[in-house]
């Protein structure tokens, strides 16, 4: 453990008895930015399932599994304060900065889980409340808590939280789960470890004082430059799966096939720049990555629109 | 002095600190009203037709 570290641990413990985190911390808390990535993959799990849903019922599901993620975005910043404090692209956060404490964060956090879960219950069906409760759990407990800090796979693993909101969508408008929904699931599964990995290639020294495990610290920088190309090549294959398994057309697979190259080559761009231009290129494949993955999923519901 | 009896940091609540904690209290109360309106508006939507059919 690095000395940083250790003292921010000990500052941490330090009480801070008061709450005066504005309505705009309490915002922070659920990553809004995240969420609406989250709430975008939703709504189009919710438009490509079979059948009409009710708009009504329809806004209450993007609603409560928005609801749902940002609560446990406010569990992951309670139980991170101490990492977050350290590295310079989360000090500002509402826990390490003091503005929300510890304790506000998780009880908004477990109040939020708990009634965004229920209210999904209630108002729309048993399975997408099922699936949201555990989405809220993995991403919580199994990544936050327990893979985040122990192995270099914690994104890896823990990307399977970030890629279940299209399958919850399906689940709501249908009360069921098929094919379709897992691959936009092993879409966004394929697609979080590039996406992380370029973004932890930039905030390589944050990582490593912060004792976070990510692969540029334990496996270095060459050894994650050819993941991503591995990744990159794979999510390549596996965005073809829906022209292939033929519930997306031509439309569709031409424009994922046009995206996915470009991601490809710029993945590989990346692996061969050196160490001068890396950050630049880097910064550049995390940027088109989230340009990537949203034109992916604007391109299925568009393909289906157009029936190619 | 033990861990315990240790005076915590008090925060003098100023002006501005009183004014943002009353901006989101009614923001609170906001999304509170809202989560409501969206509870009964999904209930007529399961309801349906059958508010009207119901036995009197």
């Amino acid at each position: 453990m690095s000395q940083t570290h250790k003292e921010t641990l000990l500052k941490m413990q330090e009480p801070s008895s008061t709450d005066v985190g504005s309505a705009a911390d309490y915002i922070a808390l659920m990553k809004p930015r995240v969420m609406s990535l989250v709430v975008f993959t939703a709504l189009v799990g919710l438009v490509m399932a079979p059948g009409a849903m009710h708009p009504v019922m329809a806004i209450a599901a993007i609603l409560l599994i928005a609801v749902g993620a940002g609560a446990s975005a406010a569990l992951n910043m309670w139980y991170d304060a101490d990492i977050d404090a350290v590295m310079s692209r989360t000090q500002d956060r509402p826990v390490p900065s003091g503005r929300v404490t510890a304790d506000g964060a998780l009880t908004f956090g477990l109040w939020v889980s708990g009634l965004s879960v229920l209210s999904m219950a209630v108002m729309i069906n048993y399975l997408s409340a099922a699936l949201l409760a555990f989405t809220i759990f993995f991403y919580a407990v199994i990544y936050t808590m327990y893979l985040k800090r122990r192995t270099a796979q914690n994104i890896v693993i823990g990307g399977a939280a970030g890629a279940l909101p299209p399958v919850i969508g399906w689940a709501a408008a249908t009360n069921s789960v098929s094919i379709e929904p897992l691959i936009y699931f092993a879409i966004i599964f394929f697609w979080t470890p590039p996406h992380f990995w370029a973004l932890a290639l930039i905030k390589n020294d944050d990582y490593q004082a912060a004792n976070v495990p990510m692969l540029p610290v334990t496996s270095g920088v060459k050894s994650t430059l050819s993941q991503i190309v591995l990744y990159a090549f794979v999510l390549f294959g596996v965005t073809m799966l829906p022209y292939g398994l033929g519930f997306s057309g031509l439309f569709y697979a031409s424009g994922a096939a046009v995206l996915g190259g470009i991601f490809v080559a710029l993945c590989l761009v990346l692996a061969f720049t050196g160490e001068k231009h890396r950050n630049r290129v880097a910064g550049m494949t995390f940027a088109y990555s989230i340009f990537y993955l949203f034109l992916l999923f604007v391109l299925l519901p568009t393909d289906k629109v157009m029936g190619l | 002095m033990s861990e315990d009896n240790k005076p915590k940091e008090e925060v003098v609540w100023t002006e501005e600190l009183l004014r943002e904690r009353r901006k989101r209290a009614t923001i609170m109360a906001i999304a509170l009203l809202a989560f409501i309106a969206l509870f009964f508006w999904v209930t007529l939507v399961k309801l349906g037709a059958n508010v009207a059919n119901r036995p009197l």
